[in-house]
C-alpha cells in the first residue's frame, strides 16, 4: 500500500499495517528531519525491520540528499534476513512505480561466510582464511607473479580486476546468498566485490563491527558522508558489542606464540637486509614521515584491524628507537618478557593503564610513546616484509595492539591479571585481562561522525539507559506498546513449583534437588500441553549443563522423550545449527520437539522462533551475569561513579533485557501466538522492567503463579488460540487497511487542530491575564488554579513537619 | 532382478559400495549382497561416486524399462537394516537418509510418476482393499468388460482415471508412525526383591536401530551368552548408562565383556550438511572474523563433552529419530527459490492480502448444447417477449398500478401493500398477471423451496442416504449400473476420440458394452418398476381389505408410491441420454466411413 508521512510517499509492502508500525515510522520521520539520534523501542515480531526499511529507501528515493543508509546488526543470519525483506521491498517499489530504481544494496560479512576459492573455503577457522585469502590476494603477490615469480593468485580475485571498478555486480539488491550465486556464476570474488561496491550502494547492511571498530570506521568514513543513516538493529546488547571491541586478553601461551612471532620476524629481517635492503630504507624513511604516508595504497591489504589511533597519530613521526625493524623487534621482545614477569604472580591484581605504564617504564625503561604506535609500526613491517602466512603473527598482533591501547588511554579501562581460573584451582594458568569499562569510547566516533543514528530493538527498557550508556543525545525516545485484537501472547510468571516450594536460580538453591524436579517438572508439564516446538532457557551454559545431567538422573527427561524429541545447544556451533535444523524439522513434522539453550548465547542471538517453532517459550532462572565475575565488578564501580548506575539497577537491567529478548524470540505476526514464562520467584519485583509491550500484557493475577495454575492457564491459552483466527477479525484494531490508516489521520490531523486553537485560547487568555493582571495593581488574587497547589504545598509541609 | 545400491556417506572415512541384487528366481526373496571397498586412499570417494552414478544412472534405466507390473521397488528406505550384520551397519541410519535424499532430489519420490503409480499393482491392490466401494465398482467393471478388452489394458485405463487416487494412497502408505526413544521408555521394576524388566521384541528392533553399537555387541556375544543373560547383563553396565548419556561413576558395576565396548565412539558420522544462512549459527559465529574481547565469564564457559555426555546424547539420538525425515531447511539445489523460501519464513503472514482462490477454471466453449433444444427455444420466445415490448409503455404501467394501489397521502392499508389483489380476485388471469399477487407469491415461493430442494440433493455428501424409493438393493445395483455405465462410456470416449484407427476394433467392442449397459439399465428399470408394482398392488389389497371390513373407501395415492422405473428413469436419465449419444455419435462415423470406404 502507498501512503503519506508528511510529505512523503511511503510505500510499504504489505496491503496492511500495524499501527505500531506506522507510529514507528512517523517517529523514525522526525528524526531524520531533525537529523538528530533516537531510540525505538518495537515490540518483537511486529515487522521492525520492513517499516524501518520502507521508510528510509522512501526517504532517500524522495529527497535529493539520498542520504546512504548503513544498517548495522549483529549476525549473519540477521543481516540475510534483512536484506532479503530489503530485496523484497524493492521489487514490490519496482512493481508500484513501474519501473526499477537506480538502487543498490549489499551486505558485508566475513571472507570466510562468502570464500568461493575451492580450498581456501574449506578452511574451519575464519583468521585462516583471512590469512590464506591475503596471501592469494595481497597486491604485492600480485606483483610478484607479474615479475614472474611463482605464486598463486586466486582467479575469483583476479576476475574483479577486468570488470569496470564501478559496476562489479549489477544494480539491485543481493542477499549473500545472491551474491555468493552471482560470484559462482560469475567466477569473482564475493567478498571482495561487496566490499569495493560499498562506496555505491544506497544501502549497506554489515555487522556492527565495521562501524564499531575504530580504525575500520575511520577507513570507511572516507566515502561515507556526514548525513549517511545508521541503524543499530537489535542493538540491546550494543554496550557489549563496542566494549568488546576494545577488550583484549592475553595468556601465557599467547606470550609464547608471540614470542615465537617476533623470532620469525627477526629471521625474516635479516634474510631481507641481505637480498632487499632497500626496501627496508624505504619504509624507514616513510616512517620518518609519519604512519599517515606510509598507509597508502593498502586499503585492502590491511592485515588486521587497529585499535583506535587519535588524528595526532597519524601525523606525527614514528618514535626514533623503533624505527628501524630490527630495533623495533628488540622493542617487542622486551615487552613480551617484561608481560611474561608479570604473568609470574600468584594472587590477582588489577590496576589502570596509567600505573600498568609506570611499572613498565620502571623495569624496562620503556616508554609510553613507542608503544602506542605498536600496533601500526608491526603492520607496516608486515607488509614490508611482505609476509604471507601471516596468521603465525596473529599473537605478537595481539600484544602489538594491547601496547597501543593501554598506552592510548587512561580512562575507561583496566587491566585485571588473574592467575587462577576458578577460586578452586590450583594450577595456575593466568591470564592478563585488558578490559574496556566505557561502552561509550568505541561507539563515540559513530555519534560524533553521523548526524542520525537510529538504535533500534524489540527490548531497550529502560530506554534512558542507553543514551546514558553510550553518551549521546536524542531527540526521541519511544517505546511502542502493541495493539492486539485478542491476547496472542501470555506472558506469566511462575514463582513456585506444584508443591508451593519457591523456584529460583539463585545460587543458594540453584541446585537444591527440590528446585531442580520443580523446574524439571514444569518443563514436563508444558512439554506435555504445549503443541509444535517449545524454548527451553538457561541463564548460563554451565548451570544448563548441570541441571540437565539432574533432570536425566531425576527420569524427567524420559519422562519429556515420551512427548518431545529434545535438543540442547552446544559449545560447538555447526553441532548447533544441526540440533537447530533437527529442531525445526521435528515442529514441521508433528513430532514436536523441545530446544535447550542459554539465554546469552547463540541461539538466543538472532535465531527466531515464531509459530510453530515457538509455541512456548520458558526462561528458567534470572539470567544474571556471573556476578563474581571481576570484569562485572569493575565496570559496575565504573558504571556508578561515572554514570550514576547503581549496581543492582544494571545487573538487573542487562539481566531483564536478555530475558525479553528470549521471550521475544517466539513471536513473529500477530496472528502468531506463544506462551511465555518467566520462572523465577525474582521476576515478580522486575516484571515492570521488561517492555512495556510484555508487561502490559501480563495480568497481575499471573504474575504469581505455581506450576499447576500456570499450567492449566496455559492450557485454556493454547485451546482459545486454536481457534480459528481469520486475518479480518483484527481489521481495523491491530491491523490497518488503507482506510484504517486515512481515518486515523484524519483523527489526528482533527486532534492537533483542536490542540493548536485550545493553545492559542491558553495564550490569549494568558495574554488577558497578564493585561488584568497589570491593571488590576499588584496584589491581585491568584488564578485558582494556583490555590488548589497552594493546599498541596501546605499538606507537604504538614508532612514534613511530622 | 531389482538391484539396489548403498554407500557410506560422503564423511565417513571409509569408502564402501553395497549393491543388493534380487535376482528373479531367488528363494525366499532374499537380496545377494555385494560390498565393494575402495582403497585408493584420497581418490577413492570420487572413484566410488563416479561408480556409483553409473550404476544408479543403468538402474534407474532399468527400473524405467520395466515399467509393466513391477516387484516393490520402494524399498530402499529399508535396505540398511535388512541385511547382515558387520560393522556396515553402523551407517545405516544415515544410510537410508542419504537414500531418501537422493530420493528426493534426483528422480523424486515413487508418487510423483504417474507411470509408476498405474504400473504398481501391489498398490492398486492395497488401495482395493482399503476401499470397498472401489473393489466393487472395480470387480463389476471387471466382470462387465468386453472379451476383446485384455485384462491389462482394461485396468490401464480404469486406474488411469483414478492416479489422484493411487497417489493418495501411495503417501498415506508412505507415512509411518516416528520411532522414539527406546531406552528412555524401559523401566525396570522390583518384583518380590528381584529386578525385572519386560522387553519385547519391537523395542529389541528399536534398540538395534537407534544404537548400531548395541546390535554389533549383540551380534558378537551371543551366541556366548544366552538372549537373556546378555540382557540383563547390558541393561546393569555402564555401555548402557553411556548409552542413555548419563555419567559413569567408580561405583557402577563392571562388566567383562560389555565394558569393551565403552571406548567405542556412536556419533562418528556428524554430518556435513549446510544449512540456510538464517540458521547458520557456525556462519554467525564467523561473521566477523577479527573478533577481541574478554573471554566469557566461567559460567559461560561451555565443560567438556566428557563431563556432560549427555548434552550430545540427546542431540544425537533426535537427529536419529528424524533422520528419515526431510528436513525442514533442506537447500533447495534448484537456484533462485531459497529466497523466496526465506522471505516467506519473513513474511507477517496476517499484513499479506487475502489469498487469492485457486479454482480449476471450466472451459465450456459452447455452452448450449447442453441444454435440450426444447429449453432453448423456451428462452428464446421468452426473450423475444421481452424484446418486443416498449419500456416506456411498461414504465407507464407501473405508475398507474402503483397510484391504483397506493392512493395519495401515503396513508395505505398494510394489507395492501402485502397483498394488494383483493377487490379483484374474480379475475384469475389478471390476477397471475399481477405483480405481488397471492398466486405469484406462492408460485415464486414455491419455485424458492424446490430449487433449495435440488441444491440439498446436488450437494448432499451422502446422497445414498435417500433411496429414491427403491429398495436398498435396487439402488445398490443401481449406483453400480450407474458406474460401470460411466467407466465404460469413458473408455469409449477415449477411444473413440483417439482418431487412432488402430482401436477401430476397440470402439467396436465397447460399443457393445455400451449396448450392454443400455440393457443393463433397462433391466434395472423392469426390475424397479416390478418391485412398484408389488408395492401398488399391495396398497390395492389393503385398501381392499378395508373396505371389506369397515365398509369404508380408502383413497389411496398411487402416485405417492415412488420409485419404478420412473425413478430409474429420473435417476439414468444423463447417463442414458449420454449413452445414446455415444452410439449415435458412433452409427454417425461408422456409416460416414462405410461411405467412403465402400467394403471391397
Amino acid at each position: 500500500m502507498k501512503f503519506f508521512i508528511d510529505d512523503l510517499p511511503v510505500l510499504f509492502p504489505y496491503p496492511r499495517i500495524y499501527p505500531e508500525q506506522y507510529a514507528y515510522m512517523c517517529d523514525l520521520k522526525k528524526t531524520l528531519d531533525a537529523g538528530g539520534h533516537c531510540v525505538l523501542e518495537m515490540p518483537s515480531g511486529t515487522g521492525k525491520t520492513v517499516s524501518l526499511l520502507s521508510l528510509i529507501v522512501a526517504y532517500q528515493q524522495h529527497y535529493p540528499e539520498h542520504r546512504k543508509l548503513i544498517y548495522c546488526s549483529r549476525t549473519m543470519s540477521e543481516i540475510e534476513k534483512a536484506l532479503a525483506e530489503l530485496k523484497a521491498l524493492m521489487s514490490f517499489r519496482a512493481k508500484e512505480l513501474g519501473y526499477t530504481e537506480d538502487f543498490r544494496a549489499l551486505g558485508l560479512t566475513s571472507r570466510k561466510n562468502l570464500c568461493l576459492h575451492p580450498s581456501v573455503k574449506r578452511e574451519k577457522s575464519g583468521t585462516v582464511v583471512d590469512a590464506r585469502c591475503r596471501s592469494l590476494t595481497a597486491g604485492f603477490v600480485k606483483e610478484k607473479k607479474e615479475r614472474g615469480e611463482d605464486v598463486e593468485l586466486c582467479v575469483y580475485h583476479e576476475n574483479l580486476d577486468l570488470l569496470e571498478p564501478h559496476n562489479l555486480v549489477p544494480p539491485g539488491v543481493f542477499t549473500l546468498d545472491g551474491l555468493s550465486r552471482y560470484g559462482e556464476e560469475h567466477k569473482q570474488c564475493p567478498y571482495f566485490s561487496a566490499r569495493r561496491m560499498m562506496p555505491f550502494c544506497n544501502v549497506i547492511i554489515y555487522s556492527y563491527h565495521y562501524l564499531l571498530d575504530p580504525k575500520i570506521a575511520e577507513r570507511v568514513s572516507k566515502e561515507l558522508s556526514k548525513d549517511c543513516i545508521v541503524v543499530f538493529d537489535e542493538a540491546h546488547n550494543i554496550d557489549n558489542v563496542c566494549i568488546e571491541s576494545l577488550s583484549i586478553d592475553l595468556t601465557e601461551d599467547s606470550l609464547r606464540k608471540a614470542t615465537r612471532g617476533a623470532n620469525n620476524l627477526e629471521r625474516k629481517i635479516s634474510e631481507m637486509k641481505s637480498s632487499d635492503a632497500e626496501k627496508l630504507q624505504n619504509e624507514y624513511t616513510k616512517l620518518v614521515e609519519g604512519l599517515r604516508e606510509a598507509e597508502q595504497a593498502r586499503e585492502e591489504d590491511q592485515f588486521i584491524s587497529n585499535p583506535v589511533l587519535p588524528d595526532d597519530l597519524l601525523k606525527e613521526a614514528v618514535p626514533g628507537n623503533i624505527r628501524r625493524a630490527e630495533h623495533f623487534v628488540t622493542f617487542l621482545k622486551r615487552f613480551i618478557e617484561y608481560l611474561k614477569t608479570r604473568m609470574k604472580v600468584t594472587h590477582t591484581i588489577s590496576e589502570t593503564p596509567l600505573s600498568f605504564l609506570t611499572h613498565v617504564k620502571d623495569l624496562t625503561y620503556i616508554e609510553r610513546k613507542p608503544l602506542r604506535f605498536c600496533a601500526e609500526r608491526l603492520t607496516s613491517l608486515v607488509r614490508t616484509l611482505e609476509l604471507i602466512n601471516i596468521e603465525d603473527y596473529q599473537p605478537l598482533q595481539e600484544v602489538a595492539t594491547f601496547a597501543t591501547l593501554v598506552a592510548t588511554y587512561e580512562k575507561g579501562f583496566l587491566l585485571i591479571l588473574e592467575p587462577f581460573e576458578s577460586e578452586a584451582a590450583t594450577v595456575p594458568n593466568p591470564v592478563l585481562h585488558f578490559t574496556c569499562l566505557d561502552a561509550a569510547i568505541a561507539i563515540k566516533p559513530v555519534f560524533d561522525r553521523f548526524s542520525s543514528v537510529i538504535i533500534t530493538s524489540g527490548t531497550l527498557s529502560p530506554l534512558e539507559m542507553y543514551p546514558k550508556m553510550l553518551g549521546f543525545e536524542t531527540v526521541l525516545q519511544e517505546s511502542y506498546s502493541m495493539t492486539l485484537a485478542r491476547r496472542s501472547f501470555l506472558p506469566m510468571i511462575v514463582t513456585r513449583g506444584s508443591d508451593q516450594a519457591q523456584i529460583s536460580s539463585s545460587f543458594q538453591i540453584r541446585n537444591d534437588p527440590g528446585v531442580v524436579r520443580n523446574y524439571g517438572n514444569m518443563v514436563l508439564e508444558f512439554s506435555r500441553i504445549t503443541p509444535d516446538g517449545i524454548v527451553v532457557f538457561f541463564p548460563s551454559y554451565l548451570y544448563m549443563e548441570s541441571i540437565i545431567s539432574m533432570w536425566q538422573g531425576m527420569g524427567i527427561l524420559d519422562s519429556i522423550w515420551n512427548y518431545k524429541l529434545i535438543l540442547v545447544e552446544t559449545p560447538d556451533a555447526q553441532e548447533s545449527s544441526l540440533a537447530l535444523e533437527t529442531y525445526r524439522t521435528a515442529c514441521c513434522n508433528g513430532r514436536g520437539a523441545l530446544l535447550f539453550c542459554v539465554a546469552r548465547g547463540k541461539v538466543s542471538e538472532g535465531i527466531d522462533f515464531d509459530h510453530h517453532y515457538g509455541r512456548a517459550v520458558i526462561n528458567i532462572g534470572v539470567p544474571f551475569q556471573y556476578t563474581e565475575s571481576r570484569i562485572l565488578k569493575a565496570r559496575l564501580e565504573f558504571l556508578r561513579e561515572n554514570y550514576r548506575i547503581r549496581e543492582n539497577d544494571f545487573l538487573s537491567f542487562d539481566a531483564m533485557r536478555h530475558a525479553a529478548q528470549c521471550l521475544g524470540r517466539v513471536l513473529r505476526g500477530k496472528d502468531d501466538y506463544g506462551v511465555m514464562v518467566l520462572a523465577d520467584r525474582r521476576f515478580q519485583k522486575k516484571r515492570n522492567q521488561l517492555p512495556k509491550w510484555i508487561s502490559q500484557a501480563m495480568l497481575e493475577s499471573e504474575t504469581n503463579l505455581s506450576t499447576d495454575m500456570a499450567v492449566a492457564t496455559a492450557k485454556n491459552f493454547l485451546r482459545t488460540m486454536a481457534q480459528p483466527f481469520k486475518a479480518r477479525d483484527q481489521e481495523g484494531i491491530s491491523t490497518w487497511s488503507l482506510a484504517d490508516l486515512e481515518k486515523h489521520r484524519e483523527k489526528q490531523m482533527l486532534e492537533e487542530e483542536r490542540l493548536r486553537r485550545e493553545e492559542e485560547l491558553v495564550n490569549a487568555r494568558a495574554a488577558n491575564g497578564a493585561y488584568y493582571g497589570g491593571g488590576g495593581g499588584g496584589g491581585a488574587a491568584a488564578p485558582p488554579d494556583d490555590e488548589f497547589d497552594d493546599d498541596i504545598d501546605e499538606d507537604l509541609m504538614m508532612l514534613d513537619a511530622q | 532382478m531389482s538391484p539396489d545400491q548403498q554407500s557410506t556417506p560422503a564423511t565417513s572415512p571409509k569408502v564402501m559400495l553395497k549393491i543388493h541384487v534380487l535376482p528373479p528366481n531367488a528363494a525366499d526373496n532374499t537380496p545377494e549382497q555385494y560390498v565393494f571397498n575402495f582403497t585408493a586412499g584420497a581418490n577413492a570417494r570420487a572413484e566410488a561416486d563416479a561408480i556409483k552414478d553409473a550404476l544408479s544412472a543403468a538402474i534407474q534405466a532399468a527400473k524405467a524399462a520395466q515399467a509393466a507390473p513391477t516387484p516393490p521397488v520402494v524399498a530402499a528406505g529399508a535396505g540398511g537394516s535388512g541385511g547382515g550384520g558387520g560393522s556396515n551397519e553402523g551407517v545405516s541410519a544415515a544410510m537410508a537418509m542419504a537414500n531418501a535424499i537422493t530420493a528426493g532430489g534426483s528422480y523424486g519420490k515413487p508418487w510423483d510418476d504417474d507411470k509408476r503409480l498405474q504400473g504398481d499393482m501391489e498398490l492398486q491392490q492395497s488401495l482395493l482393499k482399503s476401499n470397498p466401494q472401489l473393489q466393487r465398482m472395480f470387480m463389476e467393471s471387471m466382470g462387465t468388460k468386453p472379451e476383446t478388452l485384455s485384462a491389462g489394458q482394461f485396468m490401464k485405463q480404469f486406474w488411469s482415471t483414478r492416479l489422484h487416487l493411487l497417489r493418495a494412497h501411495a503417501i498415506e502408505r508412505s507415512q509411518t508412525r516416528g520411532s522414539y526413544n527406546v531406552l528412555s521408555t524401559l523401566k525396570p521394576r522390583v518384583e518380590d526383591s528381584v529386578t525385572k524388566l519386560n522387553i519385547s521384541k519391537e523395542q529389541i528392533q528399536l534398540i538395534f536401530n537407534q544404537h548400531p553399537l548395541v546390535k554389533q555387541v549383540y551380534d558378537e556375544n551371543v551366541p556366548k551368552l544366552s538372549e537373556t543373560q546378555f540382557w540383563s547383563r547390558f541393561f546393569q553396565s555402564r555401555l548402557f548408562k553411556k548409552l542413555r548419556g548419563e555419567r559413569i561413576s567408580e561405583t557402577d558395576a563392571t562388566d567383562a565383556i560389555l565394558d569393551k565396548y565403552l571406548k567405542a565412539d556412536e556419533h562418528g558420522n556428524l554430518r556435513d550438511a549446510q544449512v540456510p544462512h538464517f540458521l547458520d549459527l557456525a556462519g554467525n559465529e564467523v561473521n566477523h572474523s577479527q573478533r577481541r574481547g574478554n573471554r566469557p565469564d566461567l559460567d559461560m564457559r561451555p565443560s567438556s563433552v566428557e563431563k556432560v555426555p549427555i548434552i550430545r546424547t540427546l542431540n544425537n539420538l533426535s537427529e536419529k529419530i528424524m533422520a528419515n525425515v526431510a528436513p525442514a531447511d533442506a537447500i533447495p539445489q534448484a537456484n533462485g527459490d531459497t529466497e523466496d523460501d526465506t522471505y516467506n519464513e519473513l513474511q507477517l503472514r496476517d499484513l499479506r492480502g487475502d489469498e487469492e482462490q485457486r479454482r480449476i477454471l471450466l472451459n465450456v466453449k459452447d455452452q448450449s448444447r447442453f441444454f435440450s433444444s426444447q429449453s432453448k427455444t423456451d428462452e428464446d420466445e421468452e426473450s423475444r417477449l421481452f424484446a418486443q415490448q416498449d419500456p416506456n409503455r411498461i414504465l407507464n404501467d407501473l405508475r398507474g398500478e402503483v397510484d391504483q394501489n397506493l392512493p395519495e397521502g401515503g396513508i395505505v392499508p398494510i394489507g395492501r401493500l402485502v397483498e394488494p389483489e383483493e377487490d379483484d380476485d374474480d379475475d384469475e388471469k389478471k390476477q397471475a398477471s399481477q405483480v405481488g399477487s397471492r398466486a405469484n407469491l406462492k408460485r415464486a415461493s414455491s419455485q424458492i423451496l424446490e430449487a433449495i430442494r435440488d441444491r440439498r440433493t446436488q450437494t448432499e455428501v451422502s446422497a445414498i442416504s435417500g433411496t429414491f424409493g427403491l429398495s436398498s438393493a435396487l439402488y445398490d445395483r443401481l449406483t453400480l449400473t450407474h458406474a460401470t455405465s460411466t467407466e465404460f462410456l469413458h473408455q469409449f470416449w477415449q477411444a473413440f476420440l483417439s482418431g487412432n484407427p488402430d482401436r477401430a476394433g476397440e470402439v467396436a467392442s465397447l460399443v457393445e458394452s455400451l449396448n450392454r449397459a443400455m440393457d443393463r439399465i433397462k433391466a434395472v428399470q423392469q426390475d424397479a418398476e416390478a418391485e412398484r408394482q408389488v408395492e401398488v398392488n399391495r396398497l390395492r389389497r389393503h385398501a381392499r381389505e378395508v373396505l371389506e371390513a369397515t365398509g369404508k373407501k380408502l383413497r389411496i395415492n398411487l402416485a405417492n408410491v415412488a420409485g419404478g422405473e420412473q425413478a430409474v428413469t429420473r435417476l439414468l436419465g444423463p447417463t442414458i441420454r449420454a449413452l445414446e449419444t455415444a452410439l449415435t455419435k458412433y452409427k454417425d462415423a461408422l456409416a460416414e466411413e462405410m461411405k467412403e470406404m465402400p467394403p471391397a
